[in-house]
């Protein structure tokens, strides 16, 4: 392993990108809008470029040591879309009217359409340009601030495993290509461009979960990936055609502007457009019933889980659905669109359903990664539901309601990007000091053998001495997860929850389920959170290997630290700018809101039963889940460890709680089925290999023998008959000449009856 | 002055029994034989027309006939005689080698 | 004299350096082989750039914004070949020609590069340049006569490629390939002949002309619609089993699974969609009424092609196999796009047949690179070939993706294209071939997963037992530089497809105007 703290001065490109920014910002005549196009140019040019490089320089120790194969190039060409990003949201935060567009190819491809009076719309155009409004601002943020950091621990958690030496070119590739496919998605104007970025980043979610491709698992848990987000993708094109029809344009300045949203859309093609479009966004976002491939997508390294599978790509379903949104506000006063409370409903119960399963399922999970996943899940359901909430509320006219319910999910989705993208970081270093401590025992004596797996928790235990920062941030990273009041995620899975409850007393009965689904979700949150954190680091080692492990790799601090301080402050922070009503479009920039006004507003709001709401879900999420949490698995450290005093505090309170057995709780068969996933998998693989593999098998027989069969018959009957033909030709003279002779008696004869 | 028909009707029995021993006759002499005989049976019907209708055509048209039989049956009995130095038979029955 | 220049080049150098050696000294016969197949190579890449040359003035100077029906660009004309039949030597090049000339310029080098070591290759090279030849004479003759002889001219190299550089069973293959499509293009004669007796010119000995223009720009033709109707049925006959559609398809697989790898990937590249261009340039431009009439046919038989082709794709365990099914699968996508009656679909079928001859050539490249390296096409007899082959991966990756229908690769504009507005036309029908994109998928990652992934070895592949020990390696350079090729232009035209997509949307909607007038008249709506 390269130990070296002088590593730092690989850097020296990194001030290329700067000095080009800054250049561009200085440049009289262009403004941060005409330099958007470089956010996703530079990713799509570097691809190539490591790609390439990296199969024609493999091994070389320049290319090794200085390049870092590749990944100092990723870095550099990851900073240019990070500044762009910042320029772009310092030229707008203060002043967007709505949104903005800039084209960059407005008429991609051009043709026309044949009306219904037989005519020929001329002009059609499926072109491509940049959208400018406050989501857009806040994800593409999200989307370069997480890719630049997860890049840069890259360096750090890949170039130092020795399985990747000579590979990680390829890692780095697709980590940019990745990149372009997401700030592609966040940027594009209309629908179509949307959906092909969204593809390109299941290209490569494919490519990176299989990037040790030689591992079964690994390649199974990529095609399983592609196929079900596949399947999501496949009707949400379809859901595009039937926007396309309703609109004649794909658009957003088109749909969201046209004035027919007033009540003249065929509003049941509407409902299905949006209804198929939610498919593609439940398969992209790992919701139940499409689900299934995301905890198999752990497969992958954990910077690609970390930035796909946590932080941006499985953003994308929910990027969609906020995108659907404005289908239903116009504005106040307006009694919404026939049909869409239904969309709302749907929306919040698959959200509430996969939000109640993902976090009982992550109760059982052993895997520090899987854990996380199921987290994931359950957190991505929740602005599902906010969302759907919001929906329901735009649509039923509870204008201000519904900027809330809108407003807290697009927040939750930052404070869960941040918290969740520095979790799966600080999985990555706990994963690859235990794996790196293991080797090195595994060195001195060779006789214990046996199969480690560096990922599972019943290993670890009382790392928090050992990996004080890892520990730390894992600390507030949870600790935003779970909602623990004034830290990120708290300001906006409150809002989610009483707006999701809010639209059930505004006398919609059917918001019940997906209401008390998250409210106690909110607890079990609390539960396995604090349960994955102190599994990990508090109580006594469980296995000798934890004793070795050191915190040194290069490159996988800086990461943590920075966002650990964004996942504990962001959240109080932007509250106090107001960003819920500027991300749900109510006001037009940030302004500053009186820090009592705002914590008022948080704990009391003016309405009672909300406020109700609010306190009990504190009370489970951050006393009930975690207390209980403490009681399994909690407890001090070994009396000669000491941890630094962050964390040293909940370590100790840990073990306050008493203890509980759950061993007999965790042998029931609910314990089992959970362990199984529900048997949802199981049942899938079971569907597949009963109706898809058969029916393959047989159209494949059926074209051999039956189609090609009959083709077959076809020729072998004419063989047949010609030679039974063939018999006549005895090769005998006297044969011909008779038949000859008869031959012409008979042509003679024609000819006479004929002239008669 | 003989009538041309008895003179094809002569012809037509040549003919007739040209044809049959061409294809009743094992021995391939016989056959070529026969074949002479048909050939003739067309000359001789030539002749008669020539005669008829005083055109000197028919006359040439039969001189060219004998020729040309005349290589022809060279020809033959040269086949023969190479189907003899190999099968050592000229019956037409072992002559089958053009079969199916 | 350009496109002259393109159909009689490639002909008559092929046949100069096949025939040359036969005549001359063996010093000077032994020094010509072995340059055959440079001279091969640089007569492809001259004509390459040629055609490149005037596609790109295309985008320029020239109005090929205006090119309609009729309005054939480049027109070459006069020279009469038999006048007492009427028939005559005239070419032209118009947006549905183009692209195809285009396609086949650049396949016939790289398939060359791809099997540049072909055994025997002083035949074989020669052998690609007469079929070069003969398949721009289809795409560009304007006189039905010349086009059934080029048409028929492309079996002859190609039955010999087969035939001599095939696989074990490859007599089978070559004698079910031309018997099939010999037997179908007779038929589509006689619909020509017929269109040829009800045509009328006072030049020829007949009374009749075999004028392409002369007959696909009268629409009454035939005055007869019944007539009509069968002759429209002739031709779908002799074309569809060119492309081919479920159920006159299985000449195809027998075809590609024994043929060498140049010869399948100029089958699946530009034989196939001379099919489809005979189709549209023929059937649909003369009979718009019958093609209105018999879109429900069309549509079935699409359907049938892209879902059945799909499943039956499915179950193949042979590379080749799979890859020539999947063929078959996209080619129904065309019959789909034309049945739509929209600009957008014909314009989105036009752009299949193009994408599509870019992408299969690139999946039959690669599939006979691992018969070429691996000796086997068995799916499933080896695993974790990316370890040995990167390259070879690398391409299989990107080249099953783009057929798969990835945005940013080439088949994906068409596709959509072609779905949004079989929506439009159809309505809900869309969920079959949306839903068979999934089966697409299915097999293709399979495919991919049971080669080059999965060794369950860090460092080393399971090979097939067909390599007897061999070592594995890479594919070498002239195959990758081919494949290159293949690859950048698939993502060239996935980026910017309106390169070729402007004429090809401009052409669509010049027919749309006769289709549509047909509908009217007949209260069809759109």
């Amino acid at each position: 392993m390269v130990n070296s703290t002088n590593e730092y001065n690989l850097l020296a490109p990194l001030l290329f990108p700067i000095a080009l920014i800054l250049g561009l910002v200085i440049a009289p005549g262009i403004n941060s809008s005409d330099a958007s196009i470089l956010i996703v140019l530079s990713p799509l040019v570097a691809f190539p470029i490591i790609l390439i490089s990296g199969q024609i320089y493999n091994g070389n120790d320049k290319w090794k040591n200085n390049l870092k194969e590749g990944g100092i190039i990723a870095v550099s060409a990851l900073l240019i879309p990070l500044l762009v990003s910042i320029w772009i949201i310092g030229d707008n935060i203060s002043h967007t009217d709505g949104h903005s567009i800039i084209t960059w190819l407005s008429d991609w491809i051009e043709f026309q359409v044949l009306e219904e009076n037989y005519v020929l719309d001329q002009g059609r155009t499926l072109g491509i340009g940049v959208w400018i409004d406050s989501i857009t601002l806040m994800l593409i943020f999200v989307a370069s601030f997480l890719c630049f950091l997860i890049c840069w621990f890259s360096m750090g958690y890949m170039n130092t495993d020795p399985i990747n030496e000579n590979r990680n070119h390829r890692f780095y590739a697709e980590f940019v290509l990745f990149a372009m496919g997401m700030f592609g998605m966040v940027l594009a104007d209309n629908f179509l461009w949307l959906f092909i970025f969204w593809e390109i980043m299941g290209l490569c979610s494919y490519l990176l979960i299989g990037f040790y491709f030689w591992k079964e698992s690994a390649a199974k848990a990529a095609k399983k990936a592609f196929l079900t987000t596949r399947v999501g993708d496949v009707f949400l094109m379809i859901g595009l055609f039937i926007l396309y029809d309703i609109y004649d344009s794909l658009e957003f300045s088109v749909i969201f502007d046209d004035p027919s949203l007033q009540g003249t859309v065929d509003s049941t093609k509407l409902f299905w457009a949006l209804l198929l479009m939610f498919v593609g966004a439940v398969g992209k976002s790992a919701q139940f019933p499409l689900h299934v491939w995301l905890p198999d997508a752990m497969e992958g390294p954990t910077p690609v889980s970390a930035l796909i599978h946590a932080a941006t790509m499985v953003n994308a379903g929910l990027y969609l659905v906020a995108r659907m949104v404005p289908f239903v506000v116009t504005g106040d006063g307006y009694n919404g669109v026939e049909g869409l409370d239904d969309l709302g409903l749907i929306i919040a119960w698959i959200g509430g359903i996969t939000a109640f399963m993902a976090a009982s399922i992550a109760f059982v999970q052993n895997d520090i990664k899987k854990v996380l996943a199921y987290s994931t899940m359950s957190q991505l359901a929740y602005i599902f539901t906010g969302l759907g909430a919001a929906i329901w509320l735009y649509n039923n006219n509870h204008y201000y309601a519904g900027t809330i319910a809108f407003g807290a999910s697009m927040f939750h989705l930052f404070n869960h990007a941040m918290a969740k993208g520095m979790l799966f970081m600080a999985s990555g270093s706990v994963i690859h000091e235990v794996h790196h401590a293991h080797d090195h025992i595994h060195h001195e004596n060779e006789d214990s053998d046996h199969h480690f797996d560096p990922q599972d928790m019943r290993n670890m235990g009382g790392l928090a001495s050992k990996l004080p920062i890892t520990a730390t941030a894992m600390m507030i990273g949870s600790m935003s997860i779970i909602g623990i009041p004034l830290i990120g995620g708290f300001w906006s899975k409150e809002g989610i929850i009483a707006e999701t409850w809010a639209s059930f007393f505004y006398s919609e009965p059917i918001m019940l389920g997906p209401a008390i689904l998250v409210l106690l979700t909110a607890g079990m949150t609390g539960f396995y959170m604090s349960r994955m954190w102190f599994m990990t680091f508090a109580g006594a080692p469980k296995s000798e290997v934890v004793n070795h492990v050191k915190e040194n790799t290069p490159w996988i601090k800086e990461p943590l630290v920075i966002l650990t301080l964004i996942s504990a402050f962001s959240g109080i922070l932007l509250s106090l700018f107001g960003v819920v009503d500027y991300l749900a479009g109510k006001s037009d920039h940030l302004s500053y809101k009186e820090i009592i006004y705002t914590l008022e507003h948080a704990f009391i709001p003016e309405d009672g039963k909300l406020m109700i709401i609010g306190w009990t879900t504190m009370f489970l999420s951050s006393i009930i889940g975690p207390i209980y949490a403490s009681r399994v698995h909690g407890g001090p450290l070994n009396d000669d460890q000491k941890s630094n005093f962050l964390i040293s505090w909940l370590v100790n309170l840990s073990g306050k709680f008493g203890k509980q057995d759950v061993s007999d709780l965790s042998k029931s068969s609910l314990a089992n089925a959970l362990q199984e996933r529900l048997y949802i998998d199981d049942f899938y693989d079971w569907l597949i290999s009963k109706t898809v593999i058969p029916f393959s098998h047989f159209s494949a027989w059926f074209d051999k023998n039956i189609i090609d069969g009959i083709i077959k018959q076809i020729e072998s009957r004419s063989i047949l008959s010609s030679l039974q033909i063939r018999k006549i030709t005895t090769g005998k003279a006297r044969d011909y000449i008779l038949m000859t002779a008869v031959g012409m008696l008979s042509i003679f004869i024609l000819a006479w009856g004929a002239s008669r | 002055m003989i009538e041309p028909s008895w003179i094809a009707g002569l012809g037509v029995i040549l003919f007739g029994i040209g044809l049959l021993g061409a294809f009743l006759h094992k021995n391939a002499i016989v056959v070529l034989m026969c074949i002479e005989l048909m050939l003739n049976a067309a000359n001789l019907n030539f002749v008669s027309a020539a005669m008829h209708y005083g055109d000197v055509s028919g006359w040439v048209f039969t001189a060219i006939a004998i020729a040309i039989a005349a290589a022809e049956v060279a020809i033959g009995l040269a086949i023969l005689l190479s189907m003899y130095s190999t099968q050592e038979t000229i019956s037409l029955e072992a002559a089958d080698i053009l079969k199916n | 004299m350009i496109l002259t220049i393109l159909v009689i080049t490639p002909i008559f150098f092929g046949l100069g350096l096949i025939l040359l050696p036969h005549v001359l000294q063996k010093n000077m016969a032994e020094n010509i082989r072995n340059i055959t197949k440079n001279i091969s190579l640089g007569v492809g890449v001259a004509l390459f750039a040629i055609s490149t040359f005037f596609s790109i003035t295309s985008l320029g100077g020239i109005e090929w914004l205006n090119i309609s029906l009729g309005d054939f660009q480049l027109k070459e004309e006069g020279i009469s070949l038999i006048p007492s039949i009427g028939t005559s030597w005239k070419l032209g090049i118009d947006a549905l020609s183009l692209p195809m000339v285009w396609l086949t310029t650049m396949l016939i080098p790289v398939s060359m590069l791809v099997e540049w070591d072909a055994k025997d290759s002083h035949y074989f090279h020669p052998l690609l340049l007469i079929l070069e030849g003969a398949m721009i004479g289809v795409f560009v003759v304007l006189d039905l006569f010349v086009f059934y002889l080029f048409w028929e001219m492309t079996l002859i190299p190609m039955f010999f490629l087969i035939l001599m550089w095939g696989g074990e069973d490859r007599k089978y293959a070559a004698m079910k390939f031309f018997i099939y499509t010999f037997s179908a293009s007779v038929v589509m004669l006689i619909g020509i002949l017929i269109m040829y007796f009800y045509t009328t010119s006072s030049e020829t000995m007949t009374g009749h002309t075999f004028d392409m223009i002369v007959m696909i720009n009268n629409t009454e033709l035939i005055p007869s619609i019944g007539l009509r109707h069968l002759v429209w049925l002739l031709l779908l006959i002799g074309f569809a089993t060119k492309m081919p559609s479920v159920p006159v398809h299985t000449w195809l697989p027998d075809a590609h699974v024994q043929a060498p790898t140049a010869g399948s990937m100029i089958l699946a590249g530009v034989m196939l969609k001379m099919g489809a261009y005979g189709f549209l340039r023929i059937a649909v431009t003369a009979f718009p009424g019958s093609t209105v009439v018999f879109t429900p046919l069309l549509i079935f038989l699409g359907m049938v092609s892209l879902v059945y082709g799909a499943w039956v794709c499915m179950g193949q365990t042979n590379l080749k196999r799979m890859v020539a099914y999947s063929s078959v699968s996209h080619m129904g996508l065309i019959f789909l796009g034309i049945s739509t009656m929209q600009p957008l679909g014909i314009a989105g079928a036009l752009f299949m047949m193009f994408a599509h001859g870019i992408i299969s050539p690139l999946l039959f490249a690669v599939a006979g690179a691992f018969k070429h390296h691996y000796h086997t096409l068995e799916i499933g007899s080896m695993r974790g070939i990316a370890h040995h082959s990167p390259w070879l991966s690398g391409h299989m990756m990107l080249g099953w993706m783009a057929s798969l229908g990835l945005p940013l690769l080439a088949g994906f504009v068409a596709e959509v294209a072609i779905l949004i507005s079989f929506w439009m036309t159809f309505g809900w029908l869309v969920l079959l071939p949306t839903m068979t994109l999934v089966i697409t998928a299915v097999y293709y990652l399979s495919s991919m997963q049971k080669t080059i992934f999965e060794s369950n070895n860090p460092h080393s592949a399971i090979l097939p037992d067909t390599m007897k020990g061999e070592e594995p390696r890479d594919i070498s350079w002239h195959e990758n530089v081919g494949m290159l090729i293949l690859a950048s232009f698939t993502v060239i035209f996935g980026i910017l497809p309106f390169i070729y997509w402007d004429m090809m949307a401009d052409w669509s909607s010049e027919i749309m105007n006769i289709l549509s007038e047909e509908m009217r008249i007949r209260g069809i709506k759109p």
